[in-house]
This record gives structure tokens, C-alpha cells and sequence, in this order.
């Protein structure tokens, strides 16, 4: 670790760091100082203490909000690590084609997120919706269902398509830890006449463990803060049910045009951000080492 | 092994459950994009569409500026990812393979801002976008997407660089080889499947991109592609095979640079390309 070393390290570095001093680190100190403030879009900035905070934490909008999107997570994260799971472990069985298979499985997470989104509202449209047709085809429902319509049933199509496109992300990420697992303690477990969930549970539980918990980590804070999906098949509808933090914060923002208390808005999730991206940050690192 | 038996059976029957589930709803979309008006709207929805047509996808690329969309996304798309690479490889590359002062805070923050969600920063990067006078100008994103590739494109890269053999370096040191010329010339060819598949990924990022988008531009001619399309959808009579045929053309880059990516060396690192 040698002067030369240091001085050569950050000339390469510069441009990145000066980019990232510039475009990312001044706008959030900005942003933190607009929180106090009542900037309006196109209007002036005065100071206002904590007004907006206060205004915010009084408001039930915003509280319902916050519960719309704990919700949501909470839903969208269980059924993402739960069939990534299963699809890691059904991937990890050798079989013609496998290559072939991972990447379709792939696909609905390397679609850009709009043309997912664009396609669900359209499975669950009301009027022409293949959903509709095929619950009623096999008689689970007799009407059709106004998804969009009704608070649990939006909530449900707006976690079913989060699902649907998180699902790989979890399933690829198992699987490459899966398959570095030697076999060895299998074929004991085997002989020892250890059965199926006994050897998930002893034998492949403890080794992915590590990955289910970077990868739910990493899914939860992007989740927590999901935007264009829930703004664009249900646009927070109906009546706000379906409203997650940041379609408010937009709302407040762009909408309502009032900049100062949406930047509050993130500024009070930071925290838990905060706490979330630093166990992720220190378990990384220490892998890392 | 009967029980081995039956578990085979059941994991195959899971896969091709995995699959229609993944793919039925791509194939609706094409299957949607074909179809006219009519037969959207029909009683009963025709797996295969009857009357084939491409009007929908004649519509999107003469009546709408869909094109232009295209136009303006993949330039975004281009310069981001190439910007990226070009300022975030250096970075890697001291990360990987230099002792300097300040090297795990440097790591440490380069992994921060790459798990930051973009939604955080939306507001104070309209604001800045604003600032610089480019507000309804693609060159506003070009300024502010970088926040989120740059991070992601330097944390990625990092163990590439290390899995390279550093005796390479050694070597070439030994042989009066200056700094520069072993990071661009020994290294970087080395590295170079992973650079690819990383400046794809952040291509992809860029791509489909949304909320930046919709804050900082309204002016139809500078619209980015995802723009165009959810732009159709504020109407009141939804154009479903005009939007599934947007849809669908949007898709076709990302896929084939998808399939390119995934035959070239690199699978799951790259995988946290996306933040969902």
C-alpha cells in the first residue's frame, strides 16, 4: 500500500468519482436540504423546518401508503423466493436441454419492465381479459372479476406481476450456489436413509441459506421501492389501495407539484434503506475478503 | 431409488409448469399484436389468431412516433452504456488489482450507489436535470442515467478482473510494461467477455427505463420508447394490439442481445442487472 500505488489508483478513478460527486452525492444533500423546505415545482424554496415531515406523518395518505407497501413487499417477496427456490432446485436436476430451458426462464426478467406490466394489464383487463375467460372456463369464478376494481384484487394483480418477472432473479442466483454443492453428502445421506426433506433441509438449507438471504435482501429494497409497475396497471387505484410509497411520493411530486414534501417522502424511507443496504453492503464485502 | 424416480417426474412436471407460466403470457402478446379489433374482443379468445394481420405494427411505426421512441432510446441506450464502461472499468480494475488508501470505503460506496433504488433520487435529479436547462431533451438522461449503470457496471466487473491471473500483470511489469498500457492492454482483452456482457446489461437498464423518463420529458419528439408506448394506454378505448405490438417490437433488442450475452461466458453475476 504504497504512495505511488494510492496516487495512481485515484487518477484512474477520478472520473468516476468526480461524475458520482457531481450527479449523485450533490442532488441527495440537495434534496435532503428541499426537504425543508416548500420548493414547489417552478416555485421558490423557503425554509419551513419540519413541516413537511410533521405533515407527512399526520397524513392517513401517506400512512396507507407505507402499509400498501409493506404489504406489497411482504407478498411479492415470499412468492418470489418460494417458487425461486423450487425453480432452482428443479434446475439443478441434470436433463436434456437444461441450458436451454434457464435462459426461457430467463426471459420474463430480462424484459424491459414496462412490457411485463403492459402485458399483465392486459390478462387482467375486465373486458376481453384472457384471465377472466380462463378462471371461468374452469369454474373457480361465474362473473367476471373487475381486477382493477376492487382493493384486494388489484393488490393481488399488482403482486402476481411482480412475481411473475422477480421470480429468476431469485432462481438463478440459488442455482448457481446450488450447483457448487458437492454430492458427496448426498449419497451419504442417501445411504444413511435420510429422505427427500430431510436432506433439503440438512444438506442444501444450510448451503443456500447464504444466497436466499443476499438475494431477499437485495429483492426487498428494490421492492420496497417499486414504482413503475403499481403506476402503470393500477396507477394506486382503486381509491389507493394499491398506492406503494413511491406512486405517492410521485403524486405529491409531479402531481400535486409540491417537490419539497415528495423528496420527505424518501428521505423518511432512508433509514430502513439505510439499514438494509448496510447488512447487505457488510455481508458482500466480507465475501469479498 | 424409487423415491429418486418420482422426485425426476415431479421436478420435470414443475419445469414445464415453469414455463408455460414464464412463456404462455409472451405468446399472448404476440398472439394479441396479430389480431384485429374484433377478435380481441371475442367471446371466447382464439389461441391462434384467425385472420392474421399486421396492421397493428403498420399502425405503431407509420401513425405513431413509436420510431422516433425507438430512435431516441437507443441513443440514450448506446452513449450510457459505452460512457459506463469507458469510466467504470478503471475503477474495477483498481478495485481488483491496486493496495491503495481508502480502497474498501471506495468499494463500499461503489456497492452502495449501485443497490440504491433509483426511485430515491428521482426527484433531486429533476431538479438537476431542470438546473442544467434540459429538461425535454434525451441529453438530460444521458446526464442522469449514469447514477444507476455507472455503479452497477464497476461492481460487477470487479470479480472478472480479479478471476484474471495476476502473474499476467507480473509479467508484463517485468518486461517494462507502464500501468496503463497492462489495465488496456493485458487486462482488458482478458476481461473482455465480461465487459461485453456487462455493457449489455447496462444497455438493458437504460432500455427500458421509466420513471426518469416520465419525469424529465414531455416533448413527443424526445419521448424514450417506453414513453411512446404507455403513452397509447391513457386513452379511454385501450388498443390492445397496437400496445401488445409495441410491446413486442420493444422486446426483440433486448432478447437478441439477451441471447448474445448468455452464450458468451458470464450467467448469474450479471444477473442483478435489473432492480426488481
Amino acid at each position: 500500500m504504497n504512495k505511488k500505488n494510492t496516487k495512481f489508483a485515484y487518477a484512474i478513478n477520478a472520473p468516476l468519482i468526480i461524475y458520482l460527486a457531481c450527479v449523485l452525492l450533490g442532488p441527495i444533500i440537495w434534496g435532503i436540504w428541499m426537504s425543508f423546505t416548500n420548493k414547489t415545482i417552478g416555485g421558490s424554496a423557503t425554509f419551513i423546518g419540519l413541516d413537511n415531515y410533521i405533515n407527512l406523518l399526520a397524513d392517513p395518505e401517506y400512512r396507507r401508503s407505507i402499509i400498501n407497501t409493506l404489504v406489497f413487499t411482504f407478498f411479492s417477496i415470499i412468492g418470489k423466493c418460494f417458487f425461486g427456490i423450487l425453480m432452482a432446485l428443479a434446475l439443478n436436476i441434470k436433463f436434456k436441454g437444461r441450458n436451454i430451458v434457464r435462459a426461457l426462464l430467463m426471459i420474463p426478467w430480462t424484459l424491459p419492465n414496462i412490457v411485463a406490466v403492459l402485458n399483465w394489464r392486459w390478462i387482467f383487463s375486465s373486458t376481453g381479459g384472457i384471465a377472466n375467460y380462463l378462471l371461468k372456463s374452469l369454474h373457480i369464478i361465474d362473473k367476471d372479476l373487475i381486477w382493477f376494481g376492487s382493493a384486494g384484487l388489484a393488490m393481488a394483480t399488482v403482486i402476481i406481476a411482480n412475481i411473475w418477472r422477480g421470480t429468476p432473479f431469485f432462481g438463478v442466483s440459488i442455482l448457481a450456489k446450488l450447483q457448487t454443492i458437492s454430492q458427496d453428502g448426498y449419497e451419504a445421506a442417501a445411504i444413511d436413509g435420510a429422505n427427500m426433506w430431510q436432506r433439503f433441509w440438512y444438506i442444501t438449507l444450510p448451503e443456500i441459506k447464504d444466497v436466499i438471504l443476499l438475494s431477499t435482501l437485495m429483492s426487498t429494497i428494490w421492492t420496497l421501492n417499486e414504482f413503475e409497475s403499481v403506476w402503470l396497471l393500477t396507477g394506486g387505484g382503486p381509491n389507493g389501495a394499491t398506492e406503494v410509497m413511491n406512486v405517492f411520493s410521485y403524486q405529491t411530486a409531479m402531481k400535486s407539484m409540491m417537490l419539497g414534501k415528495g423528496i420527505a417522502v424518501s428521505i423518511l424511507a432512508m433509514p430502513v434503506l439505510l439499514i438494509l443496504i448496510s447488512l447487505l453492503t457488510r455481508r458482500m464485502i466480507a465475501k469479498e475478503d | 431409488m424409487k423415491q429418486k424416480k418420482s422426485v425426476k417426474i415431479l421436478s420435470r412436471l414443475f419445469i414445464i409448469l415453469c414455463l408455460i407460466v414464464a412463456l404462455a403470457p409472451i405468446y399472448w402478446m404476440l398472439n394479441t399484436s396479430l389480431k384485429g379489433q374484433a377478435e380481441i374482443y371475442s367471446k371466447v379468445p382464439t389461441l391462434i389468431p384467425q385472420h392474421p394481420s399486421l396492421d397493428a405494427y403498420k399502425y405503431l411505426l407509420t401513425e405513431t412516433n413509436f420510431l422516433t421512441g425507438i430512435r431516441n432510446s437507443l441513443i440514450v441506450a448506446i452513449f450510457v452504456s459505452l460512457f459506463s464502461i469507458v469510466i467504470a472499468y478503471p475503477a474495477a480494475y483498481a478495485i481488483a488489482r491496486i493496495k491503495f488508501r481508502g480502497k474498501r470505503t471506495f468499494s463500499k460506496a461503489i456497492l452502495f450507489t449501485y443497490l440504491l433504488p433509483t426511485s430515491i433520487l428521482y426527484i433531486p435529479l429533476y431538479i438537476l436535470v431542470a438546473n442544467c436547462g434540459l429538461t425535454d431533451n434525451i441529453l438530460g438522461l444521458m446526464l442522469i442515467y449514469p447514477t444507476f449503470t455507472l455503479p452497477y457496471v464497476a461492481w460487477v466487473l470487479i470479480p472478472h478482473i480479479s478471476s484474471i491471473p495476476y502473474d499476467l500483470d507480473e509479467a508484463a511489469i517485468v518486461d517494462g510494461c507502464g500501468r496503463l498500457r497492462v489495465m488496456y492492454q493485458i487486462v482488458f482483452p482478458l476481461a473482455l467477455p465480461g465487459i461485453i456482457s456487462t455493457t449489455i446489461f447496462a444497455f438493458a437498464m437504460c432500455w427500458g427505463e421509466y420513471l426518469y423518463a416520465l419525469v424529465n420529458i414531455t416533448k413527443t419528439s424526445m419521448q424514450t420508447f417506453p414513453l411512446v408506448i404507455s403513452g397509447l394506454i391513457f386513452g379511454d378505448m385501450y388498443p390492445w394490439d397496437q400496445l401488445m405490438a409495441g410491446a413486442i417490437l420493444a422486446s426483440v433488442p433486448i432478447l437478441i442481445i439477451y441471447i448474445l450475452a448468455n452464450s458468451s461466458l458470464v450467467g448469474g453475476q450479471t444477473a442483478g442487472g435489473v432492480k426488481g
